[in-house]
């Protein structure tokens, strides 16, 4: 881009043969200059995505996280972390004056008193749903397709990592809502971890505060 | 950037060129898949006014106050058919291709990976072997600082768990009752009958509701013996078992009643109620504690002891064998 005085452009058409991308490249310039992003920014945008559909399903999952961040967010403003007991007197008649736990209060608050709240909940639920099952499905491809093999061996790692915390996560997601099923989903996690050879007891007694359920879990 | 006037196909040392050629009208990959480009562009405008008109009713229904369904349509018309267009843009309107894009190496050239080594191996030998004490001071200290800290670790976790595992709420002479608080008289259950019962004031706690929870059913015949040493836990045909299921700890809270079977809805173990709750079927691995019983003066059911071992699912400090515990 040097331009002696010789070279200055005379007439606009001059200028946009010197400079043909104008203000996109004095934007990318500045950019660049600080963060050196050029280089690898366009070998992304430039990078050809292979047409087969089951390079989609990474994508599924990707976009099913990213729908299972907007709704958790939402739905975390309304959630109330709390096993203390209440007693509730909302919108939802059949439980008034029903004793139940501040977690699930605010579950079922969600559901009926927030606006478009089960909504947002039906939207996490499947969304977590579709993720792990796009998980699963993904890297059903990369084994029967060799794609995890050297160089790729990390990546397989990363990845078989990444789906036993999308299972961990959906665990813990479906125990918040403390209604019947957390309940069990929670009982059963407790005694796997209760299992485990030597320090199972420990793990399960610490992480519940106390034989289960606890006071702390929620 | 000077000379673009050529092909742009770049080679910035990191990837192969990727031959794409500038904008020529006659190159087939650059067509589009669409016959009639023009025709099916509008189709795609309608797809998408019809998600735009989506994304608008779920606006109008969110200050509406509509109910959920409305919501829910409304966001799924939005959203698809701003997806479908998209995806038909890209599918039918945009260059059909094939594009090829070589794969490109990972590794590092020959030289930087001979330099590398050698860095590794001269700082080493030069630098760190050369001060060999400093070396194993270090370690030694950061190896020391890791094993003390596991101390204030463990602690902060907790008090260890002792026989809060081993032992429930029931006692000799504890009083059995119902969820709400009523306790269970001789003549208050019919033969086939079964109720869930707690300790007596433990009926709304947690620790009542998860740890104490126990299945009584009364069956028909009176000199019920479950099992040899338990001649007298079952008086008047009343046997009570801990409803928490051996295998995961879920509430084995079904009762067949014909076959004498409580079955657990979460893995479907079946324990035989007249023969000491031994597993029929499923994964349960033992049977489900029994609870002792007798029948105090005034004809109520209490507790002739405390449950003899653990209940629940095992774990691996789990007592095998039962306590004698002078319910005899």
């Amino acid at each position: 881009m040097s331009t002696t005085d010789a070279q200055r452009p005379r007439t606009r058409r001059e200028a946009k043969r010197a400079n043909p991308y104008g203000h996109v490249q004095k934007a990318i310039d500045e950019i660049d200059e600080r963060l050196g992003v050029a280089k690898g920014g366009r070998a992304f945008l430039d990078k050809i995505f292979p047409d087969h559909w089951s390079f989609m399903l990474g994508e599924i999952a990707l976009y099913s996280f990213v729908v299972l961040l907007a709704t958790g967010v939402f739905l975390s403003l309304y959630y109330v972390p709390s096993q203390s007991t209440v007693v509730y007197h909302g919108m939802y008649k059949p439980l008034d004056g029903v004793r139940m736990s501040e977690a699930y209060l605010s579950s079922v608050n969600l559901s009926f008193a927030v606006r478009s709240g089960l909504l947002v909940r039906q939207m996490h639920h499947w969304a977590a749903d579709v993720f792990i099952g796009s998980i699963v499905i993904h890297m059903a491809r990369i084994f029967f397709t060799g794609a995890f093999r050297k160089p790729r061996e990390t990546n397989w790692i990363i990845g078989v990592t990444m789906l036993i915390m999308a299972i961990l996560n959906g665990f813990i997601g479906y125990s918040l809502p403390d209604d019947l099923v957390s309940g069990t989903g929670l009982r059963i996690g407790y005694s796997i971890l209760l299992s485990i050879p030597f320090v199972g007891n420990y793990l399960a007694v610490w992480l519940w505060g106390g034989s289960f359920p606890g006071h702390i879990i929620l | 950037m000077s000379d673009h006037d050529g092909d742009v196909a770049v080679d910035d040392g990191t990837r192969t060129p990727v031959a794409l050629p500038v904008a020529r009208f006659d190159d087939p990959h650059l067509q589009p898949l669409a016959r009639h480009p023009a025709r099916t562009e509008r189709l795609i405008a309608l797809t998408m006014l019809a998600g735009i008109g989506g994304v608008v009713w779920f606006g109008v229904a969110y200050v509406q106050n509509y109910s959920s369904w409305v919501l829910g349509v409304s966001l799924a018309v939005g959203l698809l058919g701003l997806g479908f267009g998209l995806t038909a843009w890209g599918k039918y309107l945009m260059p059909q291709g094939p594009f090829v894009e070589e794969r490109h190496t990972l590794s590092s050239t020959e030289e930087e990976r001979t330099a590398m080594a050698a860095a590794v191996t001269e700082r080493t030998q030069v630098v760190v072997k050369r001060r060999g004490v400093l070396g194993g001071l270090l370690a030694a200290g950061m190896g020391l600082f890791g094993i003390v800290a596991i101390f204030p670790l463990l602690r902060s976790l907790g008090p260890a768990p002792g026989n809060l595992l081993e032992e429930t709420d029931w006692k000799k002479g504890t009083r059995l009752v119902t969820i709400t608080g009523r306790p269970v008289h001789r003549d208050a259950m019919q033969p086939g009958g079964i109720v869930t019962v707690y300790p007596l004031g433990l009926e709304k706690t947690d620790s009542g509701q998860a740890t104490d929870q126990t299945v009584l059913i009364r069956v028909q015949d009176t000199d019920l013996v479950t099992m040899k040493g338990r001649e007298d836990w079952a008086p008047d045909g009343y046997v009570a078992y801990s409803k928490m299921c051996t295998h995961l700890g879920c509430p084995v809270g079904l009762y067949e009643q014909e076959l004498e079977l409580l079955v657990c809805p979460c893995h479907q173990s079946m324990f035989n109620v007249r023969d000491g709750a031994v597993p029929q079927f499923g994964p349960a691995p033992r049977p489900l504690p029994q609870l002792p019983l007798k029948i105090d003066a005034q004809g109520y059911l209490v507790a002739r002891d405390g449950y003899n071992q653990a209940v629940g699912p095992g774990y691996w400090s789990r007592t095998s064998t039962p306590r004698q515990n002078g319910a005899q």
